[in-house]
């Protein structure tokens, strides 16, 4: 199923503000989101366009789009090239209700909040694109046995159905600890949205008398990668051959798809080794307060062409370590600040999976508080209970590759390179505490 | 400034397709790896060059000419064909390299909502064209490394308008011998196009290898490929034909770009054609030998060989391949990994020179050991 859209382009003038939210709800609704979820939808449009339409007078036109993932609901704000404070949309912006001025923000932070996924980038244009992203509400498994499983003495590799999804949900609730899967692929209904709307692919291994033993979950390209999940056997002995069977039948799929790599950040003791190189591991950080091992697995999916990445000189010794390590020809081209002005604030992107604890930080915007702001977010997060807190930097982007002496300064470590994770290799801070 | 409306200018089959990124060239990627030389293993051209009366008209090439158009229909060199395969030198288009030719016959008999069938592993130039022309391509699981015919029969309707073969198949060398392309062509009878590549039949010393040229006047809808880019090692001037009966060939030559070709690429294509016999003797000679010397070697090392017609081989390693080819490419050895062929954990080795070959196995006894 391919997403659907559907646009509105609108003077920017405050006499259609009601068309705006009009279209936002009504579009919202016919694509599938509940009435509540639309209605933050609508609020988070109502406010970008009303605050532009108060402050950014250069800017003549705004276009909506809705895009429905399957899944998810995404209102997209689309606007010409303009002069927007953006920082209100870090998640740690508070405001002060004496002031005016941020009274008038706080429209946005709302919206920003009330988001599941919310980013801002720049289009291949220039254009402005604000995206706030609503997943549909979906109920959590019931507590129901999962479909029998048995050794499979012979099995055939297909694209599973709608039931077997749900199967796979409920086989990997029983089968597996929490930090070998997403927390959503644990919700049967959510997982089989997310694999019907094409976001997410999967192949299982069933023997003809519909057994599932295995299966192996994919999603992208995104940007260059494929996301790997798996693979997870459900009642096969250590040394069954479908592990290895799942993985190659994903790889014969996305050899010839537009992506450099595959990255699997949640794998299983069964990924079979010969297929993938282990970039390195995180601490992945219990609920109960212990800590495991969080291994990273990756492979290429082309010949490596090479790269150049930007390098602050305090991380330039971790990066040639790691390329030497993982035998990948870069350029390392060193940048620092050099007295260059720097605009005021910052902003950062975080993306949330709450049922693991995880966070991952990502820096949109260059600012003089970056560090200050990292601060504000580790606080914040550690508040709400969130125990892995990790920083993604795009070496791609020199100004990104100039924020390591902030990260560094706030307690994040660089722990792994992922290739081609962003515009170039991505380096992966995590946060680190004094008693780590 | 205007922005191009890029969104309602690109056809959807085009914003869908992805760009194909060539590898550097070889100074960049030396630089890249940190060798001082590269034993290119990865493109299949032979490493004794072109026959030598090719390489002597390259050599001698008036730079004056550069300035002169060259034939728009590739005169000189269609006679030659003519002559070497007894047929009419309008039953020939010769193409910028086998690629071009591959657009011409799609574009010449394929319209939107139509179809083309060919293998889910081989040359994935069929496929590519076809899609961004924004025809469907209908991609046939091979059947024990080899192209399967009954599945490929099995997929054609009746917007089916080609279907692609690749004999021998590159990248796995497998073959369809006379009685089975016969009967094949009997069961398509006429109904679609049969492109036939023989882009490595200069390779096949095997007397039941069909010869596709010998194979048209009795089958009308078959088109035949080949190309001076393997054997006649001139793939850097990019140069190959098709060939086929004159009413499918008169048809194609609508589609056909002339002037594509350019002056040294015919004469060197025509001074090969003429001076071919020794070149293929040496050149079968060389393969015959490096193969063999690699099968005992890699044999040694307990890999498992892909092995048939052509101047490859693929293996398969206990290990991703594209993982392999940055550990090859640091000892100055360039292979081709296969996972974008669809056979993850396998390369495909070009065969070269004793000494690149020798290189190729010490490198892949040393990052075979440190895995």
């Amino acid at each position: 199923m391919q997403p659907e859209t559907i646009q509105l382009t609108v003077p920017l003038e405050a006499a259609f503000t009601g068309l705006v939210t009009a279209f936002s709800e009504q579009a919202a609704r016919a694509l599938g989101l509940d009435a509540a979820a639309a209605l933050k939808l609508t609020l988070s449009a109502e406010e970008v366009f009303t605050y532009l339409a108060r402050h950014s007078p250069e800017v003549k036109w705004v276009r909506l789009e809705v895009i429905s993932g399957g899944y998810y609901v995404e209102l997209q704000v689309i606007f010409p090239p303009a002069r927007v404070d953006l920082a209100v949309f870090n998640l740690t912006s508070s405001l002060s209700l004496e002031d005016e001025s941020d009274l008038e923000k706080l429209g946005l932070l709302i919206a920003s909040r009330s988001a599941d996924r919310f980013a801002i980038r720049r289009e291949a244009d220039g254009a402005i694109c604000i995206a706030f992203r609503k997943e549909k509400t979906y109920p959590p498994a019931e507590d129901i046995p999962p479909p029998p499983t048995r050794p499979l003495a012979e099995f055939s590799l297909e694209a599973p159905d709608l039931q077997q999804i749900k199967a796979i949900s409920h086989l990997l609730a029983a089968s597996y600890p929490a930090q070998y899967y997403p927390s959503a692929f644990a919700v049967p209904g959510k997982l089989a949205d997310m694999v019907a709307s094409g976001a997410y692919q999967a192949v299982v291994a069933r023997d003809q008398a519909g057994h599932i033993g295995g299966c192996f979950i994919w999603r992208g390209p995104e940007g260059s990668l494929i996301h790997g999940y798996g693979p997870y056997l459900f009642g096969q002995p250590e040394d069954s051959p479908v592990a290895a069977a799942v993985v190659e039948a994903c790889l014969e799929q996305v050899g010839k798809l537009p992506a450099v790599g595959i990255l699997v950040r949640y794998s299983t003791p069964q990924l079979p080794a010969d297929y993938f190189e282990r970039l390195g591991s995180l601490d992945y950080h219990r609920a109960d307060g212990s800590r495991l091992e969080w291994p990273h697995f990756f492979r290429q999916l082309q010949e490596d062409p090479g790269a150049q990445v930007w390098a602050h000189p305090e991380l330039e010794g971790f990066l040639q370590e790691a390329y030497q390590r993982l035998e990948l020809a870069r350029s390392i081209w060193t940048t620092r600040p050099e007295g260059e002005s720097r605009p005021e604030h910052s902003v950062f992107a975080a993306h949330l999976d709450p049922g693991q604890g995880h966070v991952t930080l990502r820096p949109l915007w260059d600012g003089k508080d970056a560090a200050a702001n990292l601060t504000r977010h580790l606080e914040l997060l550690k508040a709400d209970g969130f125990r892995n807190l990790l920083l993604g930097m795009d070496l791609g982007m020199a100004w990104q590759a100039e924020l390591v002496p902030d990260a560094l300064s706030v307690g994040f470590r660089p722990r792994l390179i992922i290739p081609y994770g962003g515009t170039a290799d991505v380096v992966i801070f995590q946060h680190q505490d004094e008693q780590d | 400034m205007y922005q191009p409306d890029l969104d309602r200018l690109v056809p959807d089959y085009v914003k869908g397709f992805e760009a194909y990124i060539p590898s550097k060239p070889d100074p960049e990627l030396m630089k890249l790896y940190g060798v001082d030389h590269l034993w290119r293993l990865n493109n299949n051209e032979n490493p004794l060059g072109p026959p030598p009366k090719a390489q002597e008209v390259i050599a001698n090439f008036p730079p004056p000419r550069a300035a002169i158009y060259p034939s728009g229909d590739v005169y000189y060199l269609r006679q030659a064909l003519a002559k070497r395969f007894g047929m009419h030198p309008d039953q020939f288009l010769v193409g910028n390299g086998a690629n071009e030719v591959i657009a011409f016959v799609i574009k010449a008999f394929c319209q939107e909502g139509d179809n083309i069938i060919t293998a889910d592993k081989t040359f994935a130039v069929y496929e590519w064209v076809a899609t961004f022309s924004g025809f469907e391509a209908r991609l046939v699981p091979l059947k024990d490394f080899a192209f399967d015919d009954q599945g490929m029969l099995a997929q054609v309707d009746e917007r089916t308008k080609i279907i692609f073969v690749c004999n021998p198949n590159n990248p796995t060398g497998t073959w369809w011998d006379r009685d089975k392309m016969e009967r094949f062509l009997e069961r398509v009878a006429g109904r679609q196009i049969v492109v036939v590549d023989e882009a490595y039949r200069e390779f096949v010393e095997d007397p039941a290898f069909p010869d596709g040229m010998e194979l048209i006047p009795r089958w009308p809808n078959l088109v035949v490929f080949r190309t001076f880019s393997k054997m006649y090692g001139l793939a850097g001037l990019r140069i190959g034909y098709l060939a086929g009966s004159l009413e499918v060939v008169d048809i194609i030559r609508r589609t056909c770009v002339v002037y594509s070709v350019n002056t040294l690429a015919q004469e060197a294509a025509l001074a090969a054609l003429q001076d071919d016999q020794e070149h293929i003797a040496r050149t079968r000679a060389l393969v015959r030998e490096e193969k063999a010397f690699l099968h005992e070697e890699l044999g040694r090392l307990g890999l498992t060989i892909q092995d048939g017609e052509g101047c490859f081989l693929m293996v398969r390693l206990p290990m991703s391949d594209t993982l392999a080819y940055r550990r090859l490419m640091r000892k100055g050895v360039m292979v081709r990994t296969m996972t974008g062929f669809r056979f993850p954990n396998w390369i495909r080795i070009s065969i070269g020179l004793h000494p690149a070959m020798e290189d190729l196995v010490a490198g892949l006894y040393d990052i075979l050991k440190k895995k």
